[in-house]
């Protein structure tokens, strides 16, 4: 904050910094050493905090999660995008649930335009902390997480849909002629009839199952062939495929139980946190001790879930999506640089 | 890292609670602000909070006193992230799906909803005061939740750039709510 203005007006200095401090907490959520560094800020004057919480009550006032509450009808979009005019705004999409659809927002156009003015492209929003629900034109079901962005292509041999953010669960309807394609950065999910969730992180896409099954390929960037053969594989319901964009290996794990017992154990979701972190977490329930000494390994940066139930299983899923191995000793666990072409390894 | 489990078994868990119980003091309205912006919902913040503070409290060996309020964050931004995943129905019942719709839908709520509906449309129309690029960039952020660097990408000017003006749509509805006439309220912002 270095306006010009901000010392003659030592209040607004304070709604400045609150702004910001909410907007970039707002883009990072999963940055830990963001947020130690607000809470300091907060502690460093008692109206810091109080600045804060009125900035969040006109953030929240300006897209409340509330359906009531918001405008009946047409959004007033104060906005004249240019590319609202494009056909296609999608005012036929049946949403399914209540909550927060009000404010999900219809962009297809703009993608529409980045594309080529393609008539078939539509996409789906939801906007930050939302989530929404609705109908694709083949009467297949999407759910959106929060901060979610998804894109349909339809054509007459095939249902394309890319998951261009966040997670999205899909319950596809029946059209074995027209096969439904998702493609979340390289790895593509092709389905007949099915539900599944595609969640799709920087460096990584979790592919879970919940019903029939699924094929899945990865399109590597350096060989745009569509099909891969010798990297197809199948994942069945009740199981979670974890492709990482930087390893060729795929781990494929049991889904985590949908009830709510598993909330009380110790369950840790990480994002982007250094594998050092993690470790220091697990070794609060581990049993045998765990430890990392390799500096490269330390750094990097895990983003998933590990059940402290399930802590050796965790360990092992690593091996899939980390250079290194696991080697297991009576007293500790090591988590050792992968031999194998460790040159070659980032 | 990680000091010798026996040493963290020295300190008796009432001190744990103790300590515990100086975090939600010192930082509980912190924390219920921070998941209110993740969840965007002040009441599953306070329920987040509160599950936070108990699964602070039944670590079996909590480690040292100074990375406790690390962990309470991080245990709530999990327990965030969670209910989140909650919200996108992947695991929902059909309970579940009534509960959510009908939990607005409690006594008085009608009249919060008023009054939200009322400031809701009050910060739109705030919003057509604003120059174009500050009013763009708030709109496609808070309402069509597009990231930081898409609008960047959209609006061709630099992150920082929309942060800016998302940070000023924001004060401007801010002053404008707390009974700022338009006039008022750009000359404050120098707009």
């Amino acid at each position: 904050m270095t306006d010009v203005h901000a010392c003659e007006d030592p209040e607004l200095e304070r709604m400045e910094q609150a702004a910001d401090w909410l907007i970039r907490l707002n883009e990072a959520p999963g940055d830990e050493s963001l947020v130690s560094t607000w809470v300091q800020w907060c502690d460093e004057h008692p109206e810091n905090l109080a600045a804060f919480r009125r900035a969040q009550a006109a953030w929240l006032a300006a897209a409340p999660r509330d359906k009531e509450v918001a405008v009946a009808g047409k959004p007033s979009e104060p906005v004249s995008t240019p590319e609202r005019r494009v056909r296609g705004t999608t005012v036929s999409l049946r949403w399914a649930t209540a909550a927060a659809l009000a404010a999900v927002a219809i962009v297809g156009a703009r993608l529409a335009m980045l594309h080529g003015a393609d008539a078939g492209l539509q996409s789906y929003a939801t906007p930050v902390a939302g989530s929404g629900s609705g109908v694709l034109p083949d009467g297949s079901k999407v759910e959106l997480g929060a901060r979610s962005r998804i894109t349909t292509q339809y054509t007459a041999k095939v249902r394309g849909v890319a998951v261009d953010s966040g997670e999205a669960f899909f319950t596809v309807a029946r059209d074995p002629a027209r096969p439904f394609v998702v493609t979340a950065g390289h790895v593509q999910v092709i389905a007949v009839g099915t539900a599944f969730d595609v969640r799709r992180d920087d460096d990584r896409t979790v592919v879970a199952v919940t019903e029939g099954k699924v094929k899945i390929t990865r399109t590597e960037p350096s060989q745009p062939s569509p099909e891969n053969t010798e990297s197809a594989f199948f994942v069945p319901a009740g199981q979670e495929a974890m492709i990482s964009q930087v390893s060729p290996r795929v781990a494929v794990v049991p889904l985590a139980p949908p009830d709510e017992a598993y909330w009380r154990q110790g369950v840790f979701k990480y994002m982007g946190e250094p594998l050092s972190g993690v470790v220091s977490d697990l070794n609060r329930y581990s049993g045998r001790r765990i430890v990392v000494t390799d500096p490269k390994l330390r750094e990097l940066p895990f983003t998933g879930t590990v059940f402290s139930g399930r802590i050796v299983d965790a360990l092992h899923a690593f091996e899939d999506v980390f250079p290194l191995q696991v080697i297991e000793r009576d007293a500790e666990i090591e988590l050792a640089p992968q031999r194998v072409s460790s040159s070659a390894n980032r | 890292m990680s000091t010798d489990p026996a040493a963290d078994h020295a300190d008796p868990g009432e001190n744990h609670a103790k300590l515990v119980a100086r975090l939600f003091r010192e930082h509980n309205e912190a924390l219920i602000s921070l998941l209110a912006l993740r969840l965007n919902s002040l009441q599953d913040a306070k329920e987040v909070a509160q599950e936070s503070y108990v699964r602070l409290l039944q670590l079996d060996r909590p480690g040292a006193p100074s990375l406790l309020r690390a962990y309470l964050f991080r245990i709530a931004t999990n327990l965030a992230i969670d209910r989140l995943r909650q919200r996108t129905v992947r695991w929902r019942s059909a309970t579940a799906v009534k509960a959510e719709l009908f939990e607005s839908f409690t006594p008085n709520e009608p009249e919060r909803r008023a009054v939200a509906r009322d400031e809701l449309e009050f910060v739109r129309a705030c919003l057509h005061e604003l120059p174009d690029p500050c009013r763009r960039a708030f709109w496609l952020h808070r309402v069509e939740g597009q990231s930081v660097s898409e609008i960047a990408i959209e609006l061709s000017v630099t992150e920082r750039m929309v942060r800016y003006h998302l940070g000023r749509a924001l004060i401007y509805c801010q002053l404008r709510l707390g009974g700022a006439c338009a006039e008022e309220a750009k000359g404050r912002l120098k707009l």
